[in-house]
């Protein structure tokens, strides 16, 4: 290469001398591997079982990826064909990503708003009313249930795109996370704009929104989540297949006298591909977001 | 969580409904008489999914393209049975619940506290639209099952099939030990799990399921006991049957005989793997079976079905019934008429067959064992099976709202006495939380 056996030039910084080895790096890098792997075994554990013929998934059982019995004789690429079209996935794959979508449409714009309020606007009340909303974290989501439908039996929308999405468009949480991060903005950052003659909406979306991407994308992503892993909800809200999520389609591989573990991972596979691929090009602000927030976990 | 989930939906619904000034008593008088179906649209949700789930739908098409009251059936599928629960209880909350319903008998008392159901009873005696004397050909075991003494003797179900709890044996390796039958009794059944124990092998007498309370009361009727009062007053689970059970299920394990299994299903493998000699089990899970002995890497052995070993060999084996019914909502005298109707057509032997077809359930009219000869010729064990319903004392778990949570409590016991703890102590424990969950979940 040209620039072999060049001195470094002056003012240049020196070459990085590279990560110590250390008995502890070694000590901390061998139980990261550990927890990787152990995070990945159920994924593994998914994958193959979903290629398994229905007496593979009785009798050739095993937890451990390095046994050959954790892998199937021969794989049944043909079990996510059959899952795919047993299950209408074509039609519940459509309606997860819309209610999905519109979940977390509604769960940003609910989130910013009230975020905001909370953590810019003075006025009275203001701190009763923000830990009254932390005070419903601690109620279990089941108490909701049944408020919940009898809301949407009598506004009409039972087994309606509205029923499985409006319920869910505003939580607490979400504007936690949310009102976090922008109590972290300077305060004069917003007067100068007020300065300029913004008001609270041209703050909100000109200023704190676009310094927020990383907790926008945060709550996106688990309201993302959250919708697409619903079961109970939508069997409750709903009494046909027309807005049904993936998730319904499952559990339509269980019966009375066991489950049809194959076809259940199959499209276990297939419902996961999607969040997958999306925590996958986004991991980066997710984590950002989190260590910003001050959440830890 | 699930606990949660049913005991803040058991709570829930009596404070929703008294909120919305519902009068409990009812009128049952007015529920049917002088009522026409004719034209009437029902709603039914059901847990059937795949095969069952789509000659479910062909059955109510046939139903309503040739029922002469032009009555139409929609059936919906609405999810495994506790997503049904939850979702019952809230429909009846929000006062739009389906007409017919599937339910088992303790989740339909559980409806009916808060007085939603239909006692059918009025309708299977009525002189136009009820059995008449068809009564007999029902499988009486079957029928007494949805009458529930906590209400009086009110029947808040009527069965459309039935499976029974059967001991699965692999027979090849009974066999190669010098063993010719299943055991009949449970010191049979202790001796045999000892001679097929192999450490070498790995192989071993009984896969052990304790997730299951249903397992643990097919052991106490086994002894003559059950898990509760006959005038429906509450449960009896620290009695001398369920000691000895409990007692007995302990020993074994602890001589290494048998084994606890880690997870649901697990029983299924060892059996299919030739491991495990004994399981017991419904048989509905007769598919499921059949399928593990052929996945078997040493190719299918000899396996087959035998009732549930007794405390002694002579007399009719007491074995458990599984299965859940269908309920009538109370909506409409007409909605409830047509709701019954098709319950009824259902219920007739030629629908029973083509049920019996497909689901591999019992029918539950004896005359239908005509129609279904030709499943005996092709299955031994689900003929065997129907053997064993015919000569079987039939006994059910207690239909008491509540129930749900009971059995949870029933698990832990076990499991807490398996593990080592004291057994009267822990039975004793056990009855004061049933108890406290009966009265808190009584009408």
């Amino acid at each position: 290469m040209a620039t072999e056996g060049r001195a470094p030039r002056p003012g240049s910084r020196a070459p990085h001398p590279g990560p110590r080895v250390t008995g502890s790096s070694i000590a901390v890098y061998f139980f990261l591997i550990l927890g990787a792997l152990a995070c990945l075994v159920p994924f593994l554990f998914m994958l193959s079982t979903s290629l398994k013929t229905i007496g593979e998934t009785i009798t050739r059982v095993s937890p451990i990826p390095f046994d050959p019995e954790f892998w199937p004789r021969v794989p049944q690429w043909i079990n996510f064909v059959t899952a795919w079209s047993d299950a209408s996935f074509s039609l519940y794959f459509r309606n997860s990503v819309i209610t999905a979508a519109l979940t977390v449409a509604g769960v940003i714009a609910s989130s910013s708003l009230a975020a905001y309020a909370f953590a810019k606007i003075r006025f009275v009340g203001s701190r009763f009313l923000f830990a009254l909303l932390l005070a419903t974290l601690i109620i279990p989501d089941s108490v909701y249930l049944i408020p919940n439908f009898i809301m949407i039996t009598r506004l009409g929308w039972y087994d309606t795109l509205a029923g499985l999405t409006v319920p869910f468009m505003a939580s607490a949480f979400y504007i936690f996370l949310l009102r976090q991060f922008f109590s972290q903005v300077p305060n004069e950052l917003l007067e100068s704009a007020r300065i300029d003659g913004a008001g609270h909406t041209r703050a909100l979306f000109s200023i704190l929104l676009p310094l927020s991407g990383a907790p926008l994308f945060t709550v996106a992503f688990l309201a993302f989540v959250g919708s697409w892993n619903s079961l109970q909800w939508p069997l409750v809200a709903t009494r046909t297949a027309r807005w049904r999520p993936i998730t319904v389609g499952l559990t339509t591989f269980i019966s009375e006298a066991g489950p049809q573990n194959q076809l259940r991972m199959a499209g276990a596979v297939l419902a996961v591909v999607p969040v997958v691929l999306l925590y996958f090009f986004a991991q980066k602000r997710f984590t950002e977001a989190i260590a910003r927030s001050g959440i830890k976990g | 969580m699930r606990r949660a989930i049913v005991l803040v939906l058991l709570l829930a619904l009596p404070l929703v409904l008294f909120s919305q000034g519902k009068d409990p008593a009812g009128d049952k008088s007015a529920e049917y008489r002088g009522a026409d179906p004719t034209g009437t649209t029902i709603t039914y949700w059901y847990q059937h999914t795949g095969a069952n789930g789509d000659a479910m739908q062909k059955m109510i098409a046939d139903f309503n393209a040739t029922n002469p009251w032009k009555i139409t059936v929609k059936g919906e599928y609405a999810g495994p049975y506790d997503q049904i629960y939850n979702k019952m209880v809230a429909a009846i909350a929000a006062g739009n619940p389906p007409e017919l319903v599937v339910a088992y008998q303790n989740q339909s008392a559980t409806y009916q506290v808060n007085n939603a159901l239909v006692d059918m009873n009025v309708y299977v005696t009525d002189p136009k639209w009820g059995i008449g004397k068809d009564i007999g050909d029902f499988f009486a075991g079957f029928i007494n099952q949805d009458v529930n003494a906590q209400f009086g003797g009110a029947r808040l179900g009527f069965p459309p099939n039935r499976s029974l709890e059967v001991m699965y044996d692999d027979m090849a390796l009974l066999k190669s030990v010098g063993i010719t039958a299943p055991p009949k009794t449970w010191d049979e059944f202790a001796a045999d799990c000892r001679k097929v124990t192999n450490k070498d092998k790995d192989t071993y007498g009984y896969a052990l399921d304790n997730l299951d309370a249903s397992h643990v009361y097919a052991l106490v009727i086994s002894r003559g006991g059950e898990f509760a009062r006959p005038d429906g007053k509450g449960y009896t689970l620290n009695t001398p049957q369920m000691k000895a059970s409990m007692i007995y299920m302990r020993g074994l394990l602890n001589q290494g005989v048998a084994r606890k299994i880690p997870k649901k299903y697990d029983d299924q493998t060892d059996f299919g793997n030739g491991k495990a000699a004994f399981t017991l089990s419904s048989t509905s899970g007769l598919t499921f079976y059949d399928k593990a002995v052929k996945a078997n890497k040493d190719g299918p052995f000899q396996w087959g079905i035998a009732p549930v070993p007794q405390l002694a060999a002579t007399g009719a084996p007491a074995i458990d019934l599984y299965g859940a019914s269908m309920s009538i909502s109370r909506s409409t005298p007409q909605k409830q008429l047509a709701a019954w109707l098709f319950i009824k057509w259902f219920s007739e032997p030629p629908q029973q067959a083509q049920w019996a077809h497909v689901s591999k359930y019992f029918p539950v009219r004896k005359s239908a064992e005509k129609l279904i000869s030709d499943l005996f010729d092709a299955d031994a064990n689900f003929a065997a099976a129907w053997k064993i319903l015919k000569i079987a004392k039939l006994k059910a778990e207690p239909p008491f709202a509540g129930y749900d949570l009971v059995r949870d409590a029933i698990t832990a016991a076990y499991s807490k006495v398996l593990d080592g703890a004291d057994v009267d102590a822990t039975l004793a424990a056990l009855q004061v939380q049933a108890d406290k969950l009966f009265k808190d979940s009584a009408p």
